[in-house]
């Protein structure tokens, strides 16, 4: 077959909308440290580590985003899916009311 | 596969491939058995009504096999539309640089069936004056019962070859899968099986009225037997169409 388990892929999607939240919790643990220490580093003792704790966060971000990106995807493929099986059934439908 | 949206290509392929060998198969029955039906028509009955007669039959035969292949050609059609819809659907969302959710495109490769001539060409075209000195009419007095029989086993087989075709069509539903489509398909595909079994029907109700024309004609002088014969075969112009 050709297509989708939308129970699998339900399941999936779930899974990755948990660990999203599990990881936006550590992400945002993980920002306000290094937020810290990027305040830190207005100290000139430190300012050797602004550029690299600012890609850090940028990562966070990324990573974050993709995470969202990959749930979203997802959650079209389904839609898109459900669309065409209903989409099939009304051509169907229309065609069998023309043969009647 | 519960909970599964999508279809199988294979299936469809198999679907094409099976209704279009039935349709081929139904012609050769059609026309492999009909010399055996002519040539019983031509050695129990002479004369140029019977000419007529046979004609007539043949012209029905053709109307009812080119029907059939409406039926047929419809069906399959809107299968592979189908088919050619989802992948359509797919190659549109088609993931960039995503993996495993590229859309193959699979081979549909069924042709839909071609009109065939229905080669029942052979009625001997005989002028009226090709039967001087000869008796006209039945031959002998196991004439009637040996065209009758004739045209039954005729029809029988060819009834058969139908109902073997609208059974394997509803075996079919199975190619697309989903909550919505593979009902409505399921739908769908019952029509066509009923559509096919009404072409069944039209040959049964050709059977009946021919076998009753033709009892009748046995009955009356031969002059009267070709009016008799087309008069039927005009009269089933509304049940099985007329191309």
């Amino acid at each position: 077959m050709k297509g989708i388990k939308l129970g699998e892929l339900e399941q999936f999607i779930q899974k990755l909308k948990e660990q999203q939240s599990e990881m936006s919790e550590v992400m945002e643990s993980m920002r306000q440290h290094l937020f810290g220490m990027k305040d830190a580093c207005n100290n000139d003792c430190f300012d050797f580590l602004t550029e690299p704790l600012s890609t850090q966060l940028n990562c966070f971000g990324t990573i974050e985003s993709n995470f969202a990106n990959e749930v979203m995807t997802l959650e079209q493929v389904k839609e898109s899916y459900l669309a065409q099986d209903r989409k099939i059934a009304s051509d169907i439908n229309v065609s069998l009311e023309n043969n009647k | 596969m519960d909970g599964a949206i999508g279809y199988t290509p294979e299936r469809i392929n198999e679907f094409a491939k099976e209704i279009a060998d039935r349709y081929k198969k139904l012609g050769e029955v059609m026309a492999n058995d009909w010399p055996w039906v002519s040539s019983t028509l031509q050695e129990n009955w002479k004369g140029a009504d019977e000419q007529s007669y046979e004609d007539n039959l043949a012209a029905r035969m053709r109307t009812l096999y080119k029907n059939c292949r409406e039926v047929v050609t419809g069906l399959a059609t809107q299968i592979i539309n189908v088919g050619e819809s989802w992948q359509e659907m797919q190659n549109k969302n088609v993931i960039q640089n995503g993996e495993g959710t590229t859309a193959t495109k699979a081979n549909f490769d069924f042709q839909v069936p071609q009109v065939e001539e229905f080669p029942i060409d052979n009625t001997v075209k005989l002028a009226e004056n090709a039967f001087t000195g000869q008796a006209l009419g039945l031959q002998g007095p196991g004439s009637e019962s040996a065209i009758t029989s004739r045209l039954d086993n005729y029809f029988d087989n060819i009834k058969t070859e139908i109902q073997t075709m609208m059974d394997q069509v509803s075996q079919f539903q199975d190619a697309f899968i989903g909550q919505a489509q593979s009902q409505a398909i399921s739908d769908y595909l019952k029509q066509g099986g009923q559509l096919i079994a009404s072409v069944a029907t039209d040959a049964d109700d050709l059977r009946q009225a021919l076998a009753s024309v033709t009892t009748k004609a046995y009955e009356s002088q031969e002059s009267t037997v070709a009016t008799g014969m087309n008069q039927a075969a005009s009269g089933m112009q509304g049940t099985t169409g007329s191309n």
